[in-house]
């Protein structure tokens, strides 16, 4: 596990302490969130519906934003004080990234995607190749799909390969941004049993950000972002999340 | 792997790219074709002649002189008298002469009347003589010796009977009425207009056009001799008859009321045109002089060097127009490709958004766009430069036998290298345009 972890400080996998964000001076905040941590290996549902500001908070969390005020914490590094390259080399080792869709690029086969994450990862070929078949064939993905491109994949498949692409660097954290949002309810289920207990191990903290309630009892804490952020969310959004 | 998911990238585009890389291609076509045939137009006359000092003729422009007596191109104007050659022929600063009288052609080749002179002085290329390839000069006023392609396309052997009457191309296989010539001798190839030459001697130049003479009071006894030629020689025959009747004027009135049997010996025709070599250069000048203020006839004389300067200086303001549109239509087509990147760059949000939040740099992405449009120059330059190959291939032969132009096919000359390395240069150069408009998308995180 390439996990840079440091334990002299909190031990915390995400610690954030009074963030604000809007996305610029004359805009009002987006998010106001005063405190929000997790600790290394817990596993965490965050509901949220699109515009509570869960999609800014991931950006934040990954480093691609940069709060407007206060200090975010990931695996105990400050990502304000690293330079965008540095922020970007970050989340390519730290974070694995799961989105509801496009988690692949379409034109390229399963094996280029997975390459792609592999390479920014600086992973060697032959253990690259081993890792992914090992991932590709717990994900029951035929071998003979694998130099298919990504978007004749069903959707299920799709996300299930996400898992491979997101997980083939072992990264500490995971988020997952609304999954399963576009599977049926056996994909859904299938595709979590895979993402709990098959492809990632015990150690990794995991981030799982959806608006279906029916998968909180999977998790051993839950969170919501109305909770969390203290901007009023608009009546759409809040009637959304109900 | 920016150059994988760049083709990658691109194949997932492709219509539109193969758009654009043709685009790329045909002004790359346009402007490589340009240059090469100047390159290989100028390459090509100026090694066709050399070692000749001055040439001689009617009073025409130099350029004009040049362009009939040396490649072939154009019509010639009046002639020069046999009395104005001897008295060249009788100058002290002449070493020899070699007569050029045009006029004739025989199945779309030229027929060049001159003398034995021509094998022993004409110099092209870097000073090279003219070879034999089998055979050899005139001995008799019947010989023919013909250029190298003149022999290959027409199937002609030592020995063969060909019958040169009068413009008429024909081969006579059977004893005929006319003047019929034997091929004495077949040039070695020398990729100049040579090569596409009939050579006759003089009086048997002249022996044709009396025999010609003749025959056209028995034009109807022709006409089940050219039943037998094919159609293509046919149409040959019409269109010859535009040229001759002319330049080569019989001076002798006598020769046209005797048998053609009897001329042979005397050559008193009027030539096109003289090349002359001098025993010293430095004399070219005064004898330059001499010969453009002779009393007796209007004359030109030209030195060939300076005429092709003349003609390149001519051609200078026209290559450089040639030159400024192949630029715009670059220019244009850079910013074709440009366009269709930048439009492209909105269907490319997504997987922007995927690249980003999974660790690939901005500057990768920029990378990635640039490298785009690089491997659409490339292949639009391939591209282009294989359809002038082609081009070139198959205008070869045209080219020689109509322009007396011999050009190779290879169009990568430094020129065009400098041409590719600007090209790819402003490609990536104007890139930055779609791939800077990336570069702040995936920086501003602000996608949807």
């Amino acid at each position: 596990m390439n996990s840079i972890t440091g334990d002299q400080a909190s031990g915390n996998a995400i610690d954030v302490t009074d963030l604000q964000f809007s996305w610029s001076d004359n805009e009002p905040l987006t998010l106001d969130i005063p405190a929000f941590s997790l600790s290394q290996s817990e596993r965490c549902f965050l509901l949220g519906a699109s515009g509570s500001g869960k999609s800014t908070l991931l950006k934040i969390l990954s480093g691609l934003l940069l709060p407007t005020s206060g200090s975010v914490d990931i695996l105990n590094q400050n990502l304000a004080r690293l330079s965008v390259r540095q922020r970007d080399q970050f989340r390519a080792h730290q974070i694995g990234f799961i989105f509801q869709q496009f988690n692949l690029v379409p034109y390229l086969s399963i094996l280029d995607n997975l390459e792609v994450s592999a390479k920014l990862n600086k992973l060697p070929d032959n253990t690259f190749r081993s890792r992914a078949a090992e991932l590709l064939k717990r994900l029951t993905v035929d071998e003979g799909l694998w130099d298919r491109r990504a978007d004749q994949l069903s959707v299920g498949q799709q996300q299930r390969v996400a898992i491979a692409r997101a997980m083939i660097h072992r990264p500490p954290l995971l988020i997952a941004d609304e999954p399963t949002s576009a599977l049926d309810e056996d994909a859904r289920d299938a595709f979590m049993k895979l993402l709990l207990h098959e492809l990632t191990d015990q150690a990794t903290t995991i981030l799982f950000v959806s608006h279906d309630r029916q998968l909180i009892k999977q998790f051993s804490r839950c969170e919501s972002m109305d909770a969390l952020n203290k901007v009023t969310v608009s009546a759409s959004a809040k009637e959304a999340v109900a | 792997m920016i150059f994988k998911l760049a083709i990658k990238s691109l194949l997932e585009r492709r219509i539109s790219v193969a758009l654009t890389i043709l685009a790329l291609a045909i002004s790359i076509a346009v402007v490589s074709s340009v240059e090469h045939i100047r390159g290989e137009a100028q390459n090509s006359f100026n090694r066709t002649v050399s070692g000749v000092d001055l040439i001689v003729g009617p009073r025409t422009s130099s350029i004009n002189l040049l362009l009939y007596s040396i490649f072939r191109i154009g019509n010639p104007g009046n002639g020069i008298s046999s009395a104005t050659y001897d008295v060249i022929t009788g100058d002290s600063r002449v070493a020899w002469q070699i007569p050029i009288a045009l006029g004739d052609s025989h199945r779309g080749y030229r027929v060049v009347g001159t003398e034995n002179t021509m094998f022993e002085h004409y110099r092209y290329g870097n000073q090279q003589p003219l070879v034999f390839a089998a055979g050899q000069q005139f001995t008799d006023s019947h010989d023919v010796v013909l250029g190298s392609d003149v022999a290959r396309e027409l199937g002609y052997n030592l020995g063969d009977e060909i019958v040169l009457s009068h413009g008429v191309g024909e081969v006579s296989f059977t004893k005929h009425d006319n003047h019929p010539f034997v091929v004495s001798g077949i040039l070695a190839a020398t990729g100049t207009p040579t090569d596409q030459a009939v050579h006759i001697p003089l009086n048997g130049l002249a022996a044709m056009h009396g025999a010609g003479g003749h025959n056209h009071d028995h034009a109807g006894n022709q006409q089940p001799a050219a039943h037998t030629q094919d159609a293509a020689s046919a149409e040959e025959h019409e269109h010859e008859h535009e040229h001759e009747h002319g330049e080569v004027a019989q001076s002798g009135a006598t020769n046209t009321t005797t048998d053609s049997e009897m001329v042979t010996e005397t050559v008193s025709i009027d030539v096109t045109a003289t090349l002359v070599g001098l025993h010293s250069r430095a004399q070219v000048f005064t004898l330059q002089q001499a010969i453009n203020n002779y009393d007796a006839e209007a004359l030109t004389g030209v030195i060939p060097g300076i005429a092709l300067a003349e003609l390149w200086q001519m051609m200078s303001n026209v290559e450089g127009l040639l030159r400024l549109i192949s630029v715009l239509v670059m220019l244009a087509s850079i910013l074709g490709l440009a366009t269709m990147l930048l439009a492209s760059i909105r269907e490319r949000y997504p997987e922007v958004n995927l690249f980003r939040s999974i660790g690939v740099p901005s500057s990768a992405l920029l990378l990635s766009i640039e490298a785009e449009a690089i491997l659409i120059a490339i292949s639009g330059t391939v591209l282009g430069l294989g359809f002038t190959y082609l081009a070139a291939l198959v205008s070869q032969p045209w080219l020689s036998q109509n322009y007396g132009l011999y050009i190779s096919a290879n169009p990568l000359s430094g020129n065009m290298m400098i041409f590719i390395i600007a090209l790819l240069s402003a490609t990536a150069l104007v890139a930055l345009i779609p791939a800077l408009n990336l570069y702040r998308v995936a920086n501003k995180q602000k996608l949807h």
